[in-house]
């Protein structure tokens, strides 16, 4: 590598892959006047950090100003917003999470009919607007006030694009900042449910029944739907899609593993529900967004390394890596992560708790996070068409893994 | 309601559509820069006349959000240097100095730095840095290549390295 290729990129190595960042690295060991441009770099960036993140919202009367100026006429669907560049850093464990959960909510899938069986509803949006929302709920007293749930649903689809939305994984997580504690509960995608307006159907289907009873009114709907599925408050919900997970492993400029043993899944399902064959080979490796995500995904039938495990690797690797090179902090500012994940992501968490817990989330560590997957032997069947229930035992023990008393 | 549009019936409805999705943080941008809330809500307010201005309606920035943040880096640095004098001898008055001083001082003295800056330098550091736009967002905004973006980016942190260190000994 030249000198005038090499201090070029010094700026930007959060830009350049990984071999090229080897490479850098070894110039940098035999050129000191480039070592010298790196030092500069680090310096203006350290520098740099000395004028803190403004965390203040502006004033009112000034937006107010401002928007009259620009004679803004408000959409009062707008409910859900893209994310914000604040919320990233909380976006980005979420959506690790659902990289995780996608296969752990598998298992208990028994029935695969297509999404448009779900029967048309009669339900007016009147009665849905004046449901009061759970969170608020005075039976069930929130733990602390600093703790929240967020309810985080996987799409392949994003919001607004369709008002037939599958969430094929439903992972309920709750983060609670004082005790350092991020719990999740991954929930089966088919698991019988009674909507806020009375109606009964899928958990999958929750949302965009909620999105066809009023545009702008699926996230409330499924809230109130696991609130009462689960017994568990839920405070915020985010839709994600699937792509949002390899994206952000791509963006760090992918993780590296060791697979501990072969792998091999002649039938791995793939978004247009079809299989593809896909191997591992033992060993430590490379893997960009569609690998990682094969890689906590795939099922091995004689494997014995659990799937769990392969899951929790990857989240170690992704949160290592993210911190190693200094990331986590930077994404927390990258607007064009907003646009990547923003676009893939969309929530109705607000700016300022997420900022409060921006923080402490870029120092959490993978065994600061509890995971639980509903299995098979949690759930019971149900006479058709209705299809199963957690049974009584499970939805303690969900609650209780939620709260940290498990 | 996801995907941020760039196409609607008129300019000023698709910069209200903007402005409602990205006028919080360009506001907290702008006030980490500036410092100062008054100022900061008269930089907000410019950076979208200007926007009004500048929008072709036929032909909107593939990527609003770095477009305005463009628009609102320029003038935060335009607005940095006029106060860069005043700043410096109001900051040279404070003798007396607490931990939470020290730290406003070191702040003022990384925005004078900044205003020191070549104007490209300041506009290609502070995309990158703070609004954490890659060389080839910066790129397609400027309509240069991301290999003269980098050269840039490198220079100005040389530069600033360098005015920081003087200050530093100072």
């Amino acid at each position: 590598m030249r000198c005038t290729d090499a201090s070029a990129l010094l700026a930007v190595r959060a830009e350049l892959s990984f071999a090229q960042n080897q490479q850098l690295q070894e110039h940098l060991s035999t050129c000191q006047l480039c070592a010298r441009q790196w030092r500069a770099v680090q310096q203006t960036r350290r520098a740099l950090q000395h004028i803190p993140i403004a965390t203040l919202d502006p004033p009112r009367h000034v937006t107010a100003v401002i928007a009259r100026r620009l004679d803004k006429q408000r959409s009062p669907a707008a409910r859900l917003q893209p994310a914000s560049i604040a919320s990233v850093a909380i976006l980005v464990l979420l959506v690790v999470m659902l990289g995780l959960m996608w296969s752990a909510a598998g298992p208990v899938h028994v029935v695969s009919a297509p999404f448009d069986d779900v029967p048309a509803r009669g339900a007016t949006a009147s009665t849905l607007s004046a449901a009061v929302p759970t969170a608020s709920a005075p039976d069930t007293p929130r733990a602390t006030s600093q703790a929240f749930t967020v309810l985080v649903l996987g799409s392949d689809a994003r919001a607004g694009q369709s008002q037939l939305i599958r969430t094929d994984s439903v992972l309920l997580v709750r983060i609670d900042p004082d005790q350092q504690r991020l719990a999740a509960v991954a929930l089966p995608r088919d698991l019988w449910v009674t909507y806020p307006d009375g109606e009964e159907g899928r958990l999958n289907a929750a949302y965009s029944v909620g999105e066809q009873r009023a545009v702008g009114s699926g996230g409330t709907f499924v809230k109130q739907t696991v609130s009462a599925a689960v017994g568990v408050p839920v405070d915020y919900v985010a839709l994600v899609t699937f792509a949002a997970f390899a994206d952000l492993v791509d963006r760090v400029g992918g993780i590296s593993i060791t697979v501990p043993q072969a792998l091999d899944d002649p039938r791995y399902p793939t978004d247009d529900y079809d299989t593809i064959h896909v191997q591992f080979a033992a060993g430590p490796q490379h893997l960009d967004g569609v690998r990682a995500l094969q890689y906590v995904r795939i099922r091995n039938p004689d494997g014995d390394f659990d799937r769990l495990q392969r899951q929790r690797q990857v989240v170690a690797a992704l949160l290592e890596r993210l911190r190693s090179a200094g990331q986590l902090q930077q994404l927390v500012g990258l607007a064009d992560v907003v646009n990547t994940l923003g676009t893939n992501v969309t929530t109705d968490l607000p700016q300022d708790l997420l900022l409060d817990s921006a923080s402490w989330a870029a120092s959490l560590t993978a065994a600061q996070i509890d995971l639980l997957a509903v299995e098979p032997t949690m759930v019971t069947p149900m006479p058709p068409p209705a299809t199963l229930q957690l049974t009584d035992d499970a939805q303690q023990q969900v609650i209780k893994h939620l709260a940290g008393r498990s | 309601m996801n995907a941020v549009p760039t196409t609607l019936k008129g300019d000023d409805q698709l910069l209200a559509v903007w402005f409602e999705l990205y006028h919080a943080a360009l506001f907290r941008y702008l006030l980490r820069l500036v410092s100062e809330a008054e100022t900061t809500a008269d930089l907000l307010q410019d950076t979208f006349v200007r926007a009004l201005l500048a929008l072709n309606p036929a032909q909107p920035p593939d990527n609003p959000s770095a477009w305005l943040y463009r628009i609102a880096t320029n003038l935060a640095y335009n607005h940095l240097r006029r106060q860069r004098r005043w700043r410096w001898l109001s900051l040279q008055a404070l003798t007396h100095t607490t931990s939470f001083e020290a730290n406003v001082i070191q702040a003022q003295i990384v925005r004078d730095c900044l205003a020191r800056l070549r104007p490209g330098e300041a506009e290609v550091l502070l995309l990158h840095e703070y609004v954490g736009l890659t060389s080839f967002d910066i790129a397609t905004l400027s309509g240069e290549k991301a290999s003269t973006i980098r050269v840039r980016l490198a220079r100005a942190c040389a530069r600033f390295s360098q005015l920081y260190e003087k200050e530093q000994g100072a």
